[in-house]
């Protein structure tokens, strides 16, 4: 008997096989790294933080289970019978979580109707084809990774699955891949929340290939037409039925996403206050956590996790193009001046792209103030990106089959 | 394979483009429908007058 025998963190190192403790070590290492970011601003801490501690934790805290089986006290994703799983809900403490928000999407819905409830629609609907043409673009990357991510060996649900990380929407890409790669959607939203956070350092250098005269026009704000309540609240009413309708594999989320747009429509101020409060915030921090406690071993010794690292970045890097090809199109095509910037606030990582737009401006010519034209695409891009979930989740299925 | 994905793409496109139609339609048909209700409201007397 040894003294490491009472420390199973440490004990279990030298249980398995080399490259697995390695892989631990690794990531145990990046939950610091993740931690630190965060900590820095540099990543988003609202959801890279408990994303960090959890997989600072699962990948420290492995011990000898029953019959000498190593394991956490924290999720088992692969319990799938009923005497299985009700072993694991009173075991594992993450379980709960998992079980009941994870596996149907949930939790994707929950953020989603935090996030309907500080949205801002007035831009959209004030300049809807523009705000939707641009979202179209900036869709690029999602549309054209799934071609490529298939040509590279992917089958078609997992190419679909990455293809959406394009969309720059986290929740969207984890409800994505819970319904069309549910082996691969950890390694999957985490690929798309790490590169999100990297967007805000990214795309102003690619918007540099805009030249600093376009960069720097000026909008006026009094072209923005005004939008009565009614008819903000009519909208968000009317849209909800309709794409509930059309896409009914993607209601969950295009209900979720509509419902607090109604709430706070209708000036509900305590549902407005509980959906952007207790539970957006509530909902990113078990996703964080939860995602994090899912990162184990197995995750990072899966040969696919590489390709679907280059296929995420390809994925963004093509929306972003779209985006800055529509914002240019646009631009030749309108009767007013429009800044070109825009294009990118459509690939639909709200308000995070719509910021960018707005620095970019600023940087081109301090009196260039877009970023209220800005949120119209931005808000819009949310709303394409749920149009190509839905049209992936099912359409993938008739078009190849299985 | 690779053929069929790149028509699937582009019917994503397609379908993609045509739903973002609908829905800019929607806004412009409400935004012309209130417009249209504000008026006819305000000559029966059920709606507060306007400054202007």
């Amino acid at each position: 008997m040894s003294v490491f025998q009472f420390f199973q963190g440490i004990y279990t190192f030298f249980l398995v096989e080399p490259q697995i403790a390695l892989a631990r070590l690794f990531l145990i290492a990046l939950g610091f790294l993740f931690i630190w970011l965060s900590y820095k601003q540099i990543l988003e801490p609202l959801i890279m933080l408990p994303l960090g501690m959890g997989m600072l934790a699962v990948n420290g805290g492995l011990m000898i289970m029953e019959a000498n089986q190593l394991g956490t006290l924290f999720i088992n994703p692969l319990a799938s019978n009923i005497d299985e799983l009700m072993y694991f809900l009173q075991i594992d403490f993450l379980q709960p979580i998992y079980t009941f928000t994870f596996s149907n999407g949930l939790i994707a819905c929950l953020v989603f109707m935090g996030i309907g409830a500080i949205t801002d629609i007035d831009y959209l609907l004030a300049k809807p084809y523009m705000s939707l043409f641009l979202a179209v673009f900036a869709e690029l990357g999602t549309i054209l990774t799934l071609p490529i991510a298939i040509a590279v060996g992917l089958p078609v649900n997992e190419a679909a699955a990455i293809a959406l990380v394009g969309g720059a929407d986290g929740p969207m890409v984890l409800y994505g891949s819970l319904l069309m790669a549910k082996d691969l959607f950890v390694p999957i939203t985490v690929v798309a929340y790490i590169y999100l956070g990297i967007i805000y350092a990214g795309y102003p250098f690619m918007l540099r290939v805009i030249p600093k005269r376009l960069r720097g026009i000026e909008m006026d704000y009094r072209s923005i037409p005004r939008v009565s309540q009614g008819a903000k609240f009519a909208f968000v009413v009317v849209t909800a039925a309709v794409l509930c309708l059309l896409f009914p594999v993607a209601a969950p989320l295009f209900i979720s996403f509509f419902l607090g747009l109604a709430v706070k429509e209708a000036k509900i101020t305590r549902y407005i206050e509980f959906l952007s409060g207790p539970l957006l915030y509530g909902s990113t921090f078990f996703l964080g956590f939860t995602l994090g406690a899912l990162l184990g071993v197995d995750i990072i010794l899966n040969p696919k996790v590489l390709l679907l690292m280059v296929l995420g970045i390809i994925a963004l890097f093509l929306s972003g193009v779209g985006g800055i090809v529509g914002g240019l199109i646009y631009h030749k095509i309108s009767k007013e001046p429009f800044n070109p910037l825009i294009g990118i606030a459509a690939v639909s990582c709200v308000p995070t792209t719509a910021k960018v737009a707005q620095k970019c401006a600023f940087k081109a010519n301090p009196k260039a103030m877009i970023l209220a034209f800005a949120m119209g695409p931005n808000v819009a891009g949310v709303i394409t990106t749920a149009i190509i979930t839905g049209i992936y989740i099912l359409g993938a299925k008739i078009f190849f089959g299985g | 394979m690779i053929v069929k994905s790149l028509l699937f793409a582009l019917i994503t496109f397609g379908i993609t483009l045509a739903v973002a139609l609908l829905v800019a339609s929607i806004v412009k048909l409400i935004g012309m429908a209130v417009k249209g209700k504000q008026p006819a409201a305000q000559k029966a007397g059920t709606a507060p007058p306007t400054k202007s």
